[in-house]
């Protein structure tokens, strides 16, 4: 410790000291007590002051604390223990008698302060002891310690499953352990000494389970051991049994894990305890005899056992090599992102729909998040430039993304179920008939329209199975992003919903950018080709932007996976953070599904937006206001028309042009302004909302076209200088529209498609 | 104001410095250790308590008078016994306890009360040899202790059963068995300290009051030092040194936990002794200072009350620290009662508001030690 440190620390404490009224004194400073620490005070603390509740502890009128100022402090942060376990199971106490005052050091320790918020927190914790109010949902119950053997090195033992309950009695039996590495063992699972079957590449760790505490520090020699674990019914004869039997199970070169649990750990918000374990490590010397003990009992020689026992409880005391635990026990641990919109996807099977930049980074996120399963199609093969922005090695060159990303991610999660298909998606997955295969959501990663549009149709075809389905995509400069997910009871697919985003950037301020990132046709502003002349075009983008982005955009998912009803649609737009606040004007967008008009395979399925819809009924109500409610009424659809798909979505309904005319029987479009109207529409909305048919009331009849309704259509296809190729007619029969709906596109050369009809 | 003694109970006075503890161990049946009855606290202003003339109030009548069964003399100290002539003159008293160190004292060496306490027994002394240990009440006396007086021929023929010595019980009040409400383990004097200072032959001794499965016991330990506290701790079995009161010794000295050993230029705290006192404590456990109100520190050569032995104190007991002349403040005090009954062991809340302790806290001092970086609200010149 630096003079000036050691000097300043104590000055504090003697200005506080003097400042407290007797509150705070200075009972001793001792010099260089530990080599950590170089020195320590005693401190009295009065606790008078305190307000005590019921559900507190009784403090002592003064407490006595050990403050230990370490080497470098102010830089590094003090500790302090008390001179008994009295405090011993409260919140943040270690081992004790050891106080944690800072759950986040690196965060919440103020050099400049030195040992004036230190001493802050001390009273804060005394306070919070008295009146019962220390929280301790958010740190861990401290269990207590096994000081590991230097000897070990970093030889790590981790806990990967959760232990069986002991009841009240000890548990004895078979720790399954695999071996990673040399530094590296995991424990597998567990099992009954009756009833033991270990894989071929598995070892045998013995494992005692008590049903009753251990001391705060764990024992550090087999004698103070064996004491230890007498209480709780465990003599040292059922520990040498339990020690003989695993060691009998190796090969006898190998050392032997010994898993010693106690109920002495517990999670945030529950009284239930779970087992704490501490691993001894007996080097194959101490295994020999082990195994020797473990021949006397199959020979049935107890007597000579039990010689050999007492032997070893009288012998000088052989220390315990404690060895680093490591824990991933489910039941004790507490995931990082718990809580997170990505939690969404744990235990999910996720289908993924290519591997490159985005694909491969979201997989990774995926596989990090705890998804149960991924299935990855993709038949791309790793080049040396995707290296920039793609997490492939240079030695994955050469090898399908498909299968270095596998390798990749089963690095990551040993237990993730992955299957990868070298396939082009318009085949596998999206041509089979269960295009989902078994996945609880598909995101497609492609960028690829002819993706959206297929998944489009076979979601529309194929009605056995939906799940949700996301879409991902990234604009020609990594700078933004647009997420569809729709929903597995929405009226459409992710083509439907990238039509409405693109609507919505069509009609909000602020968000033309999105439109020529995302919707600008056939012709990108400036096609990138990384090879020029050879290879696909794609976007200019570093690793950091895709992965900022594919972050993001997994997030909103996740994030609307979670909260968004099955029956919705929606669509987050996502920037680079120097693009402004501006550019994020309408960042998230939900949608309702469409009224729908469903075909069969061959027909053209009608999709009526809810505005429409009730642009429509207003239009018939009103004609029935201004016209004898006899006559018909009409007047123009617009929307849009996609044959791939078979679709029409009819986006907008106008009432009668002012040179229309109506009769009971008849009633006759005008065009008074139509194609004015249809130009401005197709402007606005780039393409997506155009003419599409006409609309007509039948008051007397049923919903289905007459005579005149297929001359008209005729008239409107054949007409001389009519550019149409197909027309959609829709009537509503009964009276204000409150009746039947009937719908269906005609055709040039080919005639109506199907007659669709809805109550 | 009126008081009335629990039913069963310990009360300790405010007397200032000096000890009054009073025992009320069945009906009838009251038992009081020392006393220092100050006649400056027949002011009303002084928040000192005439402690004969409350006892006068509140002992059980018997015969139209006020009656003690015992009066236990730890030692012969002005602080001990002060007022003991009054009291004498007002109070019918069953039985004396003392050591035999009352009838070594040169005359001129004790006040005029340890005088009179000495007349008084060495008439019943007298008395009992006469008669053979055959006395009523008002004559009866237990002689606590060693010394090589007790066999020259004045005192040779004092019956055994008026004596008792360190590791005795004792069960039997003014001639009556209480052993199933009362019991008196002896720890001191011990006998190589007969002659010693005065304050190490102090009567020491934990009482243990019954009621039924429940039990209140106090540790009663006169004026003794660090060695005999420690020699007491070391020899006893842990339940005669249990205890729910601890009087702090010597109206809370320090030199009980801080001692200088042969060879050593000052005092060291002696923390064997306070884990020892911490230990041998019950589940609800006070320590108590008969003292004027501990100051927050001390000079050098200061008489007790000691700050330093209040600190200590206050981090072992397990329900806190209570002065008797600041219970429950200064202005106003009242004696600090504990209660013996059925359910158990209790202290008795003052009937008076507590004034309150001063407001503060360690994030007052720390703020202000930190310092605050105000503007100055004064101005300051320069030449």
């Amino acid at each position: 410790m630096s003079d000036q440190g050691l000097s300043w620390a104590l000055e504090q404490l003697e200005s506080v000291e003097r400042a407290s009224d007797g509150l705070l004194k200075i009972v001793r400073v001792h010099r260089k007590p530990f080599d950590a620490y170089p020195l320590a005070v005693e401190i009295s603390l009065s606790t008078k002051h305190l307000r005590y509740d019921e559900a507190g502890v009784r403090l002592r009128d003064r407490e006595r604390l050990l403050l230990l100022v370490p080497d470098d402090f102010p830089f590094q942060l003090p500790a302090v223990g008390v001179p008994h376990v009295r405090f011993a199971g409260l919140p943040h106490v270690q081992w004790g008698s050891h106080i944690c005052l800072y759950l986040s050091p690196s965060t919440e320790w103020n050099p400049a302060d030195g040992l004036f918020g230190f001493l802050e927190r001390i009273e804060d914790w005394l306070s919070g002891a008295a009146s019962g109010t220390l929280v301790d949902v958010v740190g861990p119950i401290h269990p207590p310690v096994a000081y590991t053997s230097p000897r070990l090195g970093a030889r790590a033992v981790v806990i990967c499953s959760n232990t069986p309950d002991p009841g009240s009695n000890a548990w004895f039996g078979i720790a399954r352990l695999k071996e990673r590495h040399d530094q590296r063992v995991d424990v597998c699972g567990f099992m009954p000494t009756s009833n033991i079957s270990l894989a071929d590449d598995e070892i045998a760790g013995a494992a005692i389970l008590l049903s009753a505490a251990l001391p705060f520090e764990y024992p550090s020699t087999f004698q103070d051991l064996v004491v230890c674990l007498k209480p709780g019914g465990v003599t040292t004869k059922d520990l040498l049994k339990v020690l003989a039997h695993a060691a009998k199970l190796n090969n006898p070169i190998y050392p032997l894990y010994v898993l010693i649990g106690a109920p002495m750990r517990r999670m945030p918000g529950s009284d239930r305890k779970y087992q704490h374990l501490a691993v001894w490590y007996l080097n194959q010397g101490t295994v020999s005899a082990i195994r020797r003990i473990s021949e006397l009992l199959d020979a049935g020689e107890e007597r000579n056992v039990d010689d050999y026992i007492r032997t070893l409880e009288a012998a000088p005391k052989a220390p315990i090599e404690w060895c680093k635990m490591m824990e991933a026990r489910p039941e004790v641990t507490i995931r990082r992102d718990d809580q997170t919109p990505m939690n969404w996807f744990k235990d999910k099977c996720v289908a993924v729909l290519g591997a490159g930049a985005l694909g491969a980074t979201v997989c990774e996120f995926l596989v990090r998040a705890g998804v149960k399963k991924l299935s990855i199609y993709d038949r791309g093969i790793i080049s040396p430039g995707i290296l920039v922005r793609q997490p492939f090695t240079n030695g994955d060159i050469g090898k399908l993304k498909v299968e270095a990303l596998k390798t990749r991610l089963k690095q990551i999660r040993r237990d993730l179920e992955i299957d990868v298909y070298d396939a082009d998606v318009l085949k596998r997955p999206l041509g089979l008939d269960d295009w989902t295969e078994g996945a609880d959501v598909l995101i497609d990663a492609t960028a690829n329209t002819s993706v959206l549009a297929k998944l489009e149709s076979v979601r529309q075809q194929h009605q056995t199975r939906r799940i949700p389905t996301v879409s991902m995509v990234v604009g020609p400069k990594a700078e933004r992003g647009v997420v569809l997910l729709s929903g597995h009871e929405y009226s459409g697919g992710l083509l439907d919903v990238s039509r409405k985003a693109k609507l919505a950037a069509c009609s909000t301020n602020g968000m033309s950018e999105y439109l020529t990132n995302f919707w600008s046709g056939n012709n990108p502003a400036q096609p990138f080709q990384p090879e020029p002349g050879c290879s696909e075009s794609t976007f200019v983008g570093s690793a950091a932007d895709v992965v900022t982005l594919a972050g993001m955009m997994i997030n909103c998912a996740a994030r609307d996976l979670a909260s968004i009803a099955p029956s919705q649609a929606s669509a987050f737009f996502v920037t680079q953070p120097w693009l402004g606040t501006a550019a994020n004007s309408a960042a998230h967008l939900t949608w309702e599904r469409d009224v729908v008009l469903s075909a069969d395979a061959s027909g053209y399925e009608i999709r009526m937006e809810h505005s429409a819809a009730e642009d429509l009924h207003k239009w018939i109500d009103q004609g029935g206001r201004t016209a004898s409610s006899t006559d018909e009424t009409g007047g123009v659809l617009f929307g849009e028309i996609n044959d791939a798909c078979q679709i029409a979505w009819i986006t907008e309904v106008t009432g009668p042009p002012p040179d229309s005319s109506a009769s009971p029987v008849e009633f006759t479009c005008g065009t008074v302004g139509v194609q004015e109207s249809n130009e401005m529409k197709r402007a606005q909305s780039k393409n997506s909302v155009h003419f599409l048919g006409l609309w007509h009331t039948h008051p007397d009849s049923v919903a289905l076209p007459s005579t005149i309704d297929l001359n008209s259509a005729l008239e409107l296809l054949y007409e001389k200088n009519s550019g149409l190729s197909k027309v959609l007619m829709l009537i509503s029969a009964g009276k204000n529209g409150k009746g039947q709906l009937g719908c269906g596109v005609f055709r040039r050369n080919i005639g109506t498609t199907q007659w669709l009809m809805q109550n | 104001m009126s008081f009335e003694l629990p039913a069963q109970g310990f009360v300790f006075w405010n007397v200032g410095t000096g000890d009054s503890t009073t025992i009320a161990i069945t009906e009838g049946v009251v038992m009081q250790v020392d006393l220092h009855h100050l006649c400056a606290a027949d002011d009303e202003d002084d928040p000192r308590c005439a402690v004969v003339d409350r006892l006068e109030e509140c002992l059980p009548s018997k015969d139209g008078n006020p009656y003690l069964s015992v009066f236990a003399l730890t030692h012969p100290d002005l602080d001990h016994c002060q007022g003991f002539k009054d009291l004498l003159g007002r109070v019918t008293i069953g039985e004396l306890w003392f050591t035999p160190r009352v009838f070594r004292e040169y005359h001129k060496d004790l006040c005029e009360d340890a005088q009179a306490f000495r007349r008084e027994a060495h008439r019943r002394l007298k008395k009992v040899i006469e008669n053979k240990g055959s006395v009523a009440a008002g004559d009866r006396i237990r002689v606590i202790g060693y010394d090589e007086l007790l066999e020259e021929d004045n005192y040779r023929e004092l019956p055994r059963s008026c004596f008792s010595v360190p590791g005795h019980e004792v069960t039997t009040i003014d001639g009556v068995d209480r052993s199933d409400v009362f019991r008196a383990f002896i720890h001191a004097p011990f006998k190589d300290n007969a002659e010693g200072e005065r304050n190490d032959t102090s009567l020491a001794m934990q009482v243990t009051l019954r009621n039924g499965d429940a039990t209140g016991k106090v540790m009663l330990l006169g004026d003794q030092c660090y060695p005999t506290v420690k020699r007491i701790f070391d020899l006893s079995d842990r339940e005669d040194t249990q205890w729910n009161v601890f009087l702090a010794p010597h109206h809370c000295s320090k030199s009980v936990m801080y001692w200088r050993d042969a060879g050593e230029e000052e005092a060291s705290r002696k923390q064997d002794i306070l884990d020892e006192i911490e230990a041998s404590s019950e589940l609800t456990g006070y320590i108590v200072s008969s003292s004027a109100p501990v100051p927050a520190s001390n000079g050098p050569g200061d008489n007790p009350p000691h700050a330093l032995a209040k600190e200590r104190y206050e981090e072992i007991a397990p329900s806190g620290f209570l002065c008797t002349q600041e219970h429950p403040n200064e202005e106003s005090p009242e004696p600090i009662v504990f209660a013996v009954d059925e359910e158990g062991f209790k202290y008795v809340e003052p009937s008076t508001e507590s004034a309150g302790e001063k407001a503060r806290s360690l994030h007052i001092a720390v703020g202000a030690a930190r310092g605050s970086n105000d503007a100055p609200a004064h101005r300051v010149g320069h030449g």
